[in-house]
């Protein structure tokens, strides 16, 4: 007999349809899984027999053939295991499955004594389930809230092999209602607007608790916090500038507390991320603050951007999706992961390619980087002197590549606090009034961004900037004044009127003034010459083979 | 011409030094009739066994004078030798001379002198310090060039980053001359980002080097180029040196060659200004401007007024330019100091740095720039 029943599995981040066929039938007794199974999956088969037996039932001792279609994809994972064990209980005639079982999906891993557990994904595997046109599904009891996020999809939680395979016997599944629902529709927090409410599990304080870190505790550095204030306003990436202990990496933990909140589509979208790599707080709550990661610079390139052989994985590009992706000692960071980062920026998402197929992850983040100004940190520091030969401090930011600082619209120098700095005063500037600000800007931009079709100011491209940013004569002539004089290299060109448009905002004017760009400005340290020189000119003078690379003494 | 063939092969024989370079060519005419000469007379004349002379002898011109020459032909290179007019008559004072000095640009005669004054000898002036300057270094390295440009002296430095380019920089936007003196061969950018510089200084002024065409930058070529900035120059001006900073060498250097050494003071305990602090401690002339160093030499300064640049447009600007008068400052002091927030600070900071009235340093210092007296 043939039992045919639903599952599902995650490739990326997305889930699809697993159809788990079984069939018992006359032969040596043994039990087989086709359809490309990696061990986990195979193994399956010693799981499903321990907890049928220890659930009361008896594996039969037939030939049992259990099939995963499309047979052609490889199956990772344990989350089979439920509608395998189902499927054979009804294949050999202990359980008489209800007609309507084939509108459900069942997913979860056994345990020995016949117990469900939890399982990566989820909430994918549910969204699935939905766009598939299924009615339900069943899930590990642990995973109930996170499957609850997906709308017009019943969920049923599963404890227990025994207690599931009594649910879906015939009739079992009309009066699942009278058993109760899980607890799962977040209707009531998710139609407050607020997402404050995790899970169950006792986290959701209130915002005020849920945001340990505040501007106001960074004393000083009000350059750095109105870069931060642009940077939250207009979506800009940021790479901060300056010696060890001036407050880099404080500074930047404070920015996801003035993005405005994740709404409801966002903070699904991260959820179905951090339920594909097991990352949801036990109890499957929703992710509702902003990501923040901070990988260490030793990071490999597939850990950075998502990879892995035959089931590519994401990476921290795309664990930071919607938040804050923070590289400390960016300088230090391997380059083939820093220039991988270029697509993400560009296009809020990063493919993965391997011979099995692409994947597409989504990766829409804020970039923060920061870096030393020299090797040892300390050039231009008023106190402490500079250890590193002048010819490393000027390589050193230059292990930034050009494309990558093209796209990063905000330098800013940070510089080390003072003592008194430190004991005098707290900031003035409190996260929630720049949050205020933040939010106003980002509101007073919708409508001009929504025509133009760009998620941020920091997305727009050089004709968006064109039909945005209109330039008055006065303006132009303080972008011409500020070239020449400056030393601006033409790359600052963009981003200078983007940031200009995003200070525009943040005053809630239509125009960019002078006053807008005149700041903007400020915000461009590396693309400034050290040296001026006016004429470019090489006659004759020809470098050497002989390149310098030693020290030399003044 | 061809000579310079000779001078090149003579000054590479093994044991030959710039002493019995010169030794030789005093006591045996140019190289090309030392070569002409018997061991016996070489030997005598500079007081080496018969073995190292025969050896000198050995070393004819050959194919790496040939593409000395060839290298010299394509980038207009000329050889400044002693016995030449050329030669900067400071320089031949020292104790060590270099025998010869290979050049690009001008004519050092034109250098020497004020055109059509004669008996106005121009004083050449070194300018150096350190290369990891601070604003405060290049800036007023920049203000201290231009001033003894303006005032129609030479300023030579080494080409080097830091207050070494400024000086440059400040005597050409002067349109005054400038002289660098390299560490490398006169066709070799070093630093590579200073390659306009230098095309500049060609241009306006004169390129020397006492190391063949193509010699990448060794360690030990520096304090010998060094001797010679201090050795053509009536003073040497220290602006910015940290303790152990190169420039400290050359200072050193002036003083045994019997030069004014002149060191511009900085903040107590700033690290970029421990060296010249110190100097002024041992008694180095203090100078805050270049009007100081010409009353230093005993020149009368001429007036030298930059056009002041006109305060203008900026509602804040006055606030933060009071600010700024009693140092540099970080964005944060100035916020605190004048009470306005970031954004205004920073806006208001590019007006002022494009009107000329302040210029921003390493670590988002700014501070006010210093005009000529």
């Amino acid at each position: 007999m043939i039992v045919s029943l639903s599952s599902s599995a995650v490739r990326g981040i997305d889930g699809y349809i697993v159809r788990v066929e079984v069939d018992a039938s006359n032969g040596l007794p043994c039990c087989s899984i086709v359809g490309l199974p990696d061990p986990a999956v195979r193994e399956a088969t010693e799981r499903v027999r321990s907890a049928i037996r220890n659930s009361g039932y008896d594996f039969p001792s037939r030939r049992i053939t259990v099939n995963l279609a499309p047979a052609n994809t490889r199956k990772e994972g344990s989350g089979f295991d439920l509608a395998i064990a189902v499927g054979i209980l009804a294949a050999s005639g202990q359980l008489a499955l209800d007609e309507s079982v084939r509108e459900y999906i069942l997913l979860g891993e056994l345990s020995l004594d016949g117990r469900v557990m939890a399982v990566r994904g989820v909430l994918p595997c549910a969204v699935a389930a939905r766009e598939n046109g299924f009615r339900g599904i069943v899930v590990p009891a642990a995973n109930a809230q996170e499957a609850g996020y997906v709308h017009g999809l019943r969920v049923i939680p599963a404890t227990d092999l025994g207690g599931i395979a009594r649910r879906l016997a015939v009739g079992g599944l009309e009066n699942a209602c009278a058993e109760g629902e899980p607890a799962a529709g977040p209707e009531s927090s998710h139609e407050a607007g607020g997402l404050d409410t995790t899970s169950g599990s006792g986290r959701g304080a209130g915002p005020a608790a849920r945001w340990p870190e505040d501007l106001a505790d960074v004393a000083g550095q009000a350059a750095a916090k109105r870069a931060l204030e642009i940077a939250a306003a207009g979506g800009h990436n940021l790479l901060m500038i300056g010696p060890p202990g001036a407050g880099k990496t404080m500074l930047a933990r404070r920015l996801r507390g003035i993005l405005p909140p994740l709404t409801w589509d966002e903070a699904l979208e991260v959820t179905r991320i951090y339920s594909v790599c097991g990352m949801l707080p036990p109890g499957g709550g929703m992710v509702t603050q902003r990501p923040f990661r901070a990988p260490h610079h030793t990071i490999s390139y597939a850990a950075l951007v998502g990879g892995g052989m035959a089931d590519p994985r994401p990476g921290e590009v795309t664990l930071a999706h919607n938040g804050v992706l923070f590289l400390d000692e960016a300088t230090e960071f391997r380059r083939d992961a820093l220039e991988a980062l270029r697509q993400p920026l560009d296009e809020g998402h990063i493919r993965i390619v391997r011979s099995s197929g692409a994947v597409l992850f989504p990766a829409g983040f804020t970039l923060v980087m920061a870096a030393n100004p020299c090797p040892c940190g300390y050039f231009g520091d008023p106190v402490r002197p500079c250890t590193c030969p002048p010819g490393r401090v000027s390589s050193y930011l230059n292990r930034l590549s050009g494309p990558l600082l093209d796209r990063i619209d905000l330098h800013v120098e940070v510089e080390r606090p003072r003592f008194g700095d430190i004991q005098g005063r707290a900031g003035s500037v409190t996260s929630s009034a720049v949050l205020k600000r933040v939010t106003a800007a980002r509101e007073f931009a919708r409508e001009r961004l929504a025509a133009l079709g760009v998620p941020s100011n920091a997305r727009m491209g050089r004709e968006h900037i064109r039909r945005a940013v209109r330039l008055s004569p006065r303006c132009r002539e303080l972008l011409a004044h500020v070239f020449d004089q400056l030393q601006l290299s033409m790359r600052a060109y963009d981003r200078i009127l983007k940031v200009a448009r995003t200070i525009a905002d943040l005053d809630a004017s239509t125009e960019v003034g002078e006053e807008h760009i005149a700041e903007a400005v400020q915000y461009r340290g590396l693309d400034r010459s050290p040296v001026p020189v006016r004429v470019p000119d090489d006659e004759g003078s020809r470098p050497t083979s002989r390149q310098p690379a030693r020290p030399m003494r003044d | 011409m061809d000579d310079w063939r000779y001078w090149l092969a003579l000054s590479r024989a093994r044991g030959v030094g710039p002493r019995k370079f010169l030794r030789l060519i005093e006591t045996l005419g140019s190289p090309e009739r030392v070569f002409s000469r018997t061991c016996g007379e070489v030997a005598a004349a500079i007081s080496v066994t018969l073995e190292t002379a025969k050896g000198i002898l050995e070393n004819r011109p050959g194919r790496f004078e040939d593409e000395q020459m060839e290298a010299m032909a394509r980038t207009g290179t000329r050889l400044v030798t002693f016995l030449s007019d050329e030669y900067p008559p400071l320089l031949r004072t020292i104790y060590d001379p270099p025998p010869f000095l290979f050049a690009r640009g001008r004519c050092l005669l034109e250098l020497f002198r004020i055109e059509g004054v004669p008996g106005a000898d121009r004083p050449w002036v070194a300018v150096v310090g350190s290369r990891k300057a601070t604003a405060y270094g290049r800036a007023v390295a920049r203000e201290i060039s231009f001033g003894l440009a303006r005032a129609g002296a030479v300023v030579v430095s080494g080409m080097a980053q830091g207050i070494d380019s400024c000086a440059h920089r400040g005597a050409l936007d002067a349109g005054g001359d400038t002289v660098a003196v390299l560490g490398t061969g006169v066709d070799v950018a070093y630093p590579a980002s200073n390659r306009g510089l230098i095309a500049e200084a060609c241009r306006s002024g004169a390129v020397l080097s006492e190391f063949p065409m193509g010699e990448g930058p060794e360690p030990w070529h520096f304090p010998m180029r060094n001797r010679v900035i201090s050795g053509m120059c009536r003073a040497t001006v220290v602006i910015e040196a940290g303790e152990t900073s190169g420039a400290l060498i050359t200072a050193d250097l002036a003083l045994d060659q019997g030069r004014d050494v002149m060191a511009v003071p900085g903040p107590a305990g700033a690290p970029m200004s421990r060296g010249t602090n110190r100097l002024i401690r041992q008694g180095a002339a203090l100078v805050e401007s270049a009007g100081d160093v010409l009353a230093a030499l005993g020149i009368e300064a001429r007036a030298v007024h930059r056009e002041a640049p006109r305060e203008q447009g900026v509602p804040d600007g006055p606030a933060v330019m009071s600010f700024l008068d009693a140092g540099p400052a970080t964005v944060d002091q100035i916020c605190e100091g004048t009470g306005f927030d970031a954004g205004r600070v920073m806006s208001c900071l590019t007006v002022l740095e494009l009107e000329g009235l302040v210029e921003k340093g390493q670590g988002a210092v700014y501070c006010k720039r210093r005009m000529a007296e």
